[in-house]
């Protein structure tokens, strides 16, 4: 569903220089896959996810989402994503159902469709008391629930999830999780970042994990754990990163 | 105290903040101290509007001052037009003035009737009015002046020349002047005709004071008439206002709801939602643009109704309470309105997509904001232009962007319909242009992803300047274009304004070489070597071939017919004033003093080439290819190069020669052949402007290749190409262009850039 081949991505850095965020990375992912992007602050994460969301290009690779080229045919690789990111705002003066709409009529649905699926989505998620308010009334967490909504009225195969519980209080992103959860059941494919581990165990089926813009290790949890030889996921990754930094010391 | 220290504490935070918001210093800054160099270039050029234009006025019994009659007094015509005795010691100019005679009697008794008859009534009077405002116009005349004799009222008295004392009475002359106080070219050839009139009356009552003769005060008197209805006057008013507040509001209004859209909708960090839907770039700016211009459009025409709103109270007022403080003050057109809405749509246009085109690029809402004082030093002199008096609505005029659009308004609403329906076409194409271009430059900026995410910077001004100055690059950056195009632009202007005007051929060698080399080739050659490892790389002066030296000689040679049939149709567009073809006359004075053609060659043809060469192509148009596609490159360098020149005619015709010239040093990846072709091209425009028809007889070739107009003198008044000679070098030419071998990418460089002109920055040469 998504093949990840060789990606690198740099930056202007001051005048001269540029700087790598992204250095050969490579990964799949089949359909009903959760794979877990972790990493610290400036691993490459973003720059990945928004790569295969086709806002930005990639400078070196290619990749690829359901068999649609990220940059050539970069059209139809949006229909089929469902985007959601810790810095994506919702528009202050719309209502829940309308920023909903607004969106939806981007994916040339039927507009007796559309609300349908405005219902069905409000329903399900259990924000129906959203639907008529001001997005700029609600709290962070009813924005971003929202914001998962605008992302799944087009019913998307592919979902990245860029951070989508940061800054979010322990209820609210509990909440988050479990829209995830239930995006799992549907066999959605979903990439997702995350800083905390608990997130990635729950729902994730396999981890990858970027430091300094390269891909340093792929596995399930279970894997990693047994591999590092650590007792949760949490030493597990200080103990990559550690291993890592080492590495590129020497 | 502590109070104080708070606010002191706060107030460096706050500075530290700005200081280090590099495009906040950017625009606030820099971006003013290098507009207003370019802003002082564009005023230069604007001036081939601004120049006097001559006047022509009909005048209907011319024969009552002429010698013949009065012979006592110095007469107003002479055998052949006006008299230039009268003028002798004044600074007024008679070129100015052209003299025609009516053709039309119906218009002549129209006006007899007017002169003479008081009692008509109005719609009589408005009727004859008319029959000789379009005779005028039908004449391309601006006054109408009529002498007669006397009143028909006194013609009694005048069958009876005698008083008591026997001594003959001078018939009183009568001398009225019709105006269209509703045009600025009759208003200002009445100004004319009036201080004519006034110097020929003091001179003559001098004369005859001297010999104790009757002054001639008593043989003439003198009225003006109105030709324009009230009405018209007053619309007139109207018509440079309401065109310059609808301008001001659309723009203002487009320019905060696109900073809003774009710069906004990025710091709130909704666009990323809307970029990972299916919608292209194209659609969103464009569903961006249709916002920002009902923003645009409504913001003008609340402010129209509000300007007409106040006009109608404000008239109403003055004239209940009688005033006539503001004679030609009267309530605004309500007809103004409907055009208004009319114009309102193509303007809106062109502002939103250039708000837009701005606003997409800024980071933030901040940031967007600055960029409104920019857009505002380029748009007030356009929207300024038509405002002026004596600048006329012309072809030339119409394909510049706002002005034209301003112009067409203005005659829409001054009921000047055949002179707007005549320039629409011209209008529409040359601002749809603009409109279309600052589009797909917004578009641009929704790609460049630099642009949506583009990171807090925090920055340093002296490490940014030492990071121009000290970290060597391998080619120049746009920051180092920037810097070069701002000290020419600004060299140019100090070096130009501090020198004075060369009077002979000496100090004309030293102003000129002063210009090229201390404003333009210093720069370039001083930025190279500190901002760059390779000087010579970054100045493209490396290696090339002599077929390729060769190969730009000849394409200079063919493409020559090109460049002078496109100059010829831009003088026919833009003409040139009287003051330029005067510093075109001195010119040619001072190159008389030249030891000779060499000498001439070598400072205009030459050191142009290699100091012109050495910036536009050599640094500037490298710098350009690093961070563009080499067109872009190319045009950008060119117009940058054209803007140089401190004619608009020869900044059109330089600009597109310097578009080939970037071609060559793409194609050649070297500078030579562009110094070759640069200078060939400025020798043979030389060669031209110093063209001796005797020249031609003798020669076969000659007289097959060239066609010269000679005048009845034998003097020369045109030189061209023959059409079937020019198409046939036209062609070798392209076929030598696509014959030049490309060169690898990185290894090119361009620019475009000819100008002779620009060899003769005071004194310029208008042929290039």
């Amino acid at each position: 569903m998504i093949e990840v081949s060789h990606i690198g991505k740099s930056y202007p850095d001051g005048v001269s220089s540029v700087f790598w965020a992204l250095r050969d990375v490579s990964f799949c992912m089949g359909r009903g896959e959760v794979v877990g992007l972790v990493g610290a602050n400036g691993a490459g994460k973003t720059s990945l996810l928004r790569i295969l969301s086709t806002v930005l290009r990639p400078t070196t690779g290619d990749a690829w989402v359901g068999s649609h080229h990220v940059v050539d045919d970069s059209q139809a690789v949006r229909r089929q994503i469902g985007f959601v990111s810790a810095n994506t705002a919702v528009y202050d003066r719309m209502t829940g159902a309308e920023y909903v709409r607004f969106f939806g009529r981007f994916y040339d649905i039927p507009a007796d469709e559309l609300e349908d699926r405005i219902d069905e989505l409000f329903a399900r998620f259990r924000m129906l008391s959203l639907r008529d308010q001001l997005c700029g009334r609600m709290s962070t967490g009813m924005k971003q629930k929202v914001s998962i909504a605008r992302a799944l009225v087009h019913n998307p195969d592919v979902l990245i999830f860029d951070e989508a519980t940061l800054g979010l209080d322990i209820m609210a992103a509990r909440s988050v999780m479990e829209m995830v959860l239930v995006l799992r059941e549907e066999s959605k494919c979903i990439v997702f970042s995350t800083h905390i581990m608990s997130e990635l165990e729950r729902l994730c089926d396999r981890l990858v994990v970027l430091h300094r813009g390269r891909l340093i290790a792929e596995g399930t949890a279970a894997e990693l754990i047994d591999e590092y030889k650590e007792e949760n996921l949490e030493d597990m990754f200080f103990q990559i990163l550690a291993a890592d930094d080492e590495e590129a010391a020497v | 105290m502590i109070a104080k220290s708070i606010a002191f504490h706060l107030f460096r935070r706050e500075l530290i903040d700005q200081w280090r918001d590099r495009r906040t210093l950017l625009t606030v800054i820099f971006l003013p101290l290098l507009l207003y160099p370019i802003l002082g270039l564009g005023m230069l050029q604007m001036m081939q509007f601004m120049g006097e234009k001559p006047t022509r006025v009909v005048v209907v019994g011319g024969q009552h001052l002429t010698a013949n009659d009065t012979d006592s007094a110095i007469p107003l015509f002479g055998p052949e037009g006006w008299n230039a005795d009268v003028l002798i010691g004044n600074s007024n100019d008679l070129s100015q003035l052209e003299h025609i005679e009516f053709s039309d009697p119906v218009a002549e008794d129209a006006a007899l009737q007017l002169a003479v008859v008081d009692s008509e009534t109005s719609e009589q009077q408005a009727l004859w009015r008319a029959t000789i405002q379009r005779e005028l116009q039908s004449q391309s005349a601006d006054v109408l002046l009529w002498i007669a004799p006397g009143k028909v009222a006194d013609q009694s008295s005048a069958d009876s020349p005698t008083d008591a004392d026997d001594r003959p009475k001078p018939t009183p002359l009568r001398v009225q002047l019709f105006q269209n106080s509703a045009s600025d070219q009759s208003r200002i050839a009445a100004g004319r005709v009036e201080a004519i009139l006034g110097l020929w009356y003091s001179t003559n009552q001098a004369k005859k004071q001297a010999a104790a003769e009757p002054s001639v005060k008593e043989a003439f008197h003198y009225t003006a008439s109105e030709l324009a209805p009230r009405e018209q006057i007053q619309s007139q008013l109207w018509s440079r206002i309401l065109p310059f507040i609808l301008f001001l509001w659309t723009l203002t209004g487009a320019f905060y709801a696109a900073v809003d859209g774009c710069a906004g909708e990025k710091e709130r960090g909704t666009l990323e939602a809307l970029l990972v839907t299916p919608s292209t770039r194209r659609q969103i700016v464009l569903g961006k643009l249709l916002t920002t211009m009902t923003f645009s459009l409504t913001s003008g025409m609340v402010n129209l109704i509000g300007t007409i709103g106040t006009g109608l109270f404000v008239s109403a007022q003055l004239s209940a309470a009688g005033s006539h403080a503001l004679p030609n003050f009267g309530p605004p057109p309500l007809s103004a309105l409907g055009w208004l809405l009319v114009g309102a749509i193509p303007i809106s246009a062109l502002f939103s997509a250039i708000s837009m085109s701005v606003a997409a690029f800024a980071r933030s809402s901040k940031e967007g904001q600055h960029y409104l004082l920019p857009i505002l030093m380029i748009c007030l002199p356009l929207l300024t232009l038509p405002l002026l008096p004596g600048v006329q609505m012309d072809l030339g005029m119409s394909l510049l962007p706002v002005s034209g659009l301003m112009f067409w308004l203005r005659s829409l609403i001054e009921g000047q319909y055949w002179t707007a329906a005549k320039f629409t076409l011209p209008v529409l194409i040359a601002n749809g242009w603009c409109v279309y271009l600052a589009i797909n430059w917004a578009v641009v900026q929704f790609q460049h992803e630099t642009v949506l995410f583009r990171p807090v910077e925090r920055f340093s001004i002296f490490a940014w300047l030492s990071s121009i100055f000290q970290q060597k690059q391998s080619w120049p950056t746009v920051s180092h274009v920037v810097a070069l195009v701002a000290l020419i632009a600004g060299l140019k202007l100090l070096l130009q304004s501090m020198a004075p005007h060369p009077a002979d051929w000496s100090s004309f060698v030293a102003h000129t070489l002063i210009v090229l080399c201390g404003a333009v080739a210093l720069p370039a050659i001083l930025l190279a070597i500190t901002s760059t490892r390779s000087p010579l790389q970054s100045l493209q002066l490396r290696g090339t071939t002599l077929p390729m030296l060769m190969g730009a000689m000849a394409m200079a040679v063919c493409f020559h017919p090109l460049i002078v049939a496109f100059q010829q149709w831009v003088m026919t567009l833009y003409p040139l004033t009287v003051d330029t073809g005067q510093m075109q006359e001195v010119l040619h004075t001072i190159l008389d003093g030249a030891p000779g053609m060499w000498a001439i060659l070598l400072l205009m043809a030459v050191t142009p080439a290699v100091c012109e060469e050495l910036a536009f192509r050599g640094f500037i148009l490298s710098g350009l290819k690093q961070a563009l596609k080499p067109h872009n490159a190319v045009w950008i360098s060119a117009i940058l190069f054209g803007a140089m020149h401190g004619l608009l005619q020869q900044s059109i015709v330089a600009s597109a020669t310097g578009i080939i010239l970037g071609f060559i040093a793409l194609r050649t990846g070297s500078l030579w052949p562009c110094i070759i072709y640069h200078a060939t091209h400025n020798a043979l425009t030389l060669q031209f402007a110093f063209f001796d028809p005797e020249w031609i007889a003798p020669s076969r070739f000659l007289s097959f290749v060239l066609d010269a107009q000679v005048n009845e003198q034998q003097q020369l008044v045109g030189l061209s190409y023959a059409p079937l000679p020019a198409a046939f070098l036209i062609i070798c030419g392209v076929w030598i262009a696509l014959s030049l071998k490309p060169r690898g990418s990185s290894t090119t460089s361009g620019t475009a850039g000819h100008s002779l002109a620009s060899l003769a920055p005071n004194v310029s040469e208008a042929t290039l």
